[in-house]
């Protein structure tokens, strides 16, 4: 990767990364430490990336610096998000090209609350299902079935919305 | 596997999709779609809708920062390529000292070239610690580790300074070393106000106070 692309791959999804980190961790300086290292890692390790959406990959990536730096405020329970799997049959590439987080907000904002509560728990708050179910007070098979349901459901609007 | 403990395992990839199981469950539930079409379809679908999930984010941003931020990260880039450079001439180290200060802080108005005149002519305190140098130049303290040992996900290396006349050590900055270990940094604080350095191991993030014993603790003297 050369220094107009990885500028070009900078200006495209760097708010996404930004957002994810500041989401996650809510403090600005941590926030911008975590995009530095994030882009760093695409400039440093090109390979790291193979294939799929380099969005998509940049901000697995920026979730679990994120979870490194929650574990190390305090212990908690392990979250683990696979970011070398390679998701095969994804969103469409142009799809995934023309979601903005508009989009996405919207779709969200369509999802039962419990539903979209649950992903959001798991996604932002880097906690796991069993401690959403603690937290919500529900037992871990509806939480698991609350995701997968918030999940399909999302991806239907996402594609209604894409095509 | 039944239907009833497949469906189960259904819903756990939903969950593994999202990031949201523990390290246990992601290794049954990654060693089972790589055996199970099904649940491999699935959790190739989920896994797009998560990965959307993140671009509900892009609102976060202050408007305010995203210059200054990106001009932070353009100019680290440059950084990798300064830390490739293996133990150095005392002249050469100068010139890793004067690239990596005016890529990684910014804190030279002057351009690198002329910087490094300055510092070639001026000349550098240099204090041996293990695993590499502190150099002293100036107003200027900059650490130039060599062979740092690797650190586990979750952990990086801090420094710390020791006012002078101070009892305890205030934290500076966290940083990590490449592959072999080697690494440049330029303290923020002012040599002056610096009495002692040390370097110790703590969780990425950085401490307020060392959490573990220091590498080693140098006065600057």
């Amino acid at each position: 990767m050369d220094r107009a692309a990885f500028e070009a791959t900078y200006d495209q999804f760097g708010r996404v990364v930004y957002g994810v980190a500041l989401r996650m961790l809510g403090e600005r300086t941590a926030a911008e430490d975590i995009v530095q290292a994030v882009f760093l890692t695409l400039w440093s390790r090109p390979d790291a990336y193979r294939e799929g959406n380099v969005g998509a990959w940049l901000a697995r990536v920026a979730r679990n610096r994120c979870l490194d730096v929650l574990r190390s405020r305090k212990s908690r329970t392990e979250a683990e998000m696979p970011v070398e799997l390679v998701a095969e049959g994804s969103l469409d590439e142009g799809v995934f090209a023309r979601l903005d987080g508009e989009h996405v907000r919207k779709a969200l904002a369509t999802l039962p609350d419990e539903q979209r509560v649950a992903i959001e728990m798991g996604f932002f708050g880097g906690v796991t299902y069993a401690e959403i179910a603690t937290r919500v007070g529900a037992p871990l098979g509806t939480i698991k079935t609350r995701i997968r349901a918030g999940l399909r459901r999302l991806r239907d609007q996402l594609e209604g919305m894409g095509a | 596997m039944n239907d009833a403990a497949h469906d189960a395992m259904l819903d756990l990839v939903a969950v593994y999709a999202l990031g949201a199981v523990n390290a246990d469950e992601a290794r049954i539930v990654s060693a089972h779609i790589a055996v199970c079409a099904e649940c491999r379809e699935e959790y190739a679908k989920l896994k797009s809708s998560a990965d959307a999930v993140a671009l509900s984010a892009d609102n976060q941003i202050d408007a305010r920062y995203c210059p200054a931020l990106k001009e932070r990260v353009m100019r680290s880039i440059e950084v990798p390529e300064i830390a490739t450079r293996r133990r150095k001439r005392p002249a050469e180290i100068v010139a890793v000292l004067a690239l990596a200060a005016a890529v990684v802080f910014g804190i030279f108005s002057l351009n690198a070239e002329r910087r490094l005149n300055e510092l070639q002519i001026a000349g550098a305190q240099q204090y041996q610690v293990p695993n590499g140098d502190i150099l002293k130049n100036g107003e200027r303290v900059y650490l130039v580790m060599r062979t740092l040992p690797a650190l586990p996900s979750g952990r990086v290396y801090q420094a710390w300074t020791l006012a002078p006349g101070a009892k305890s050590v205030a934290p500076s900055v966290t940083f990590v070393p490449d592959d072999s270990g080697f690494v440049v940094v330029s303290l923020p604080q002012a040599s002056a106000k610096i009495g002692a350095v040390a370097i110790s191991v703590e969780p990425a993030g950085g401490s307020r106070a060392p959490t573990t014993k220091p590498l080693f603790v140098q006065p600057l003297t």
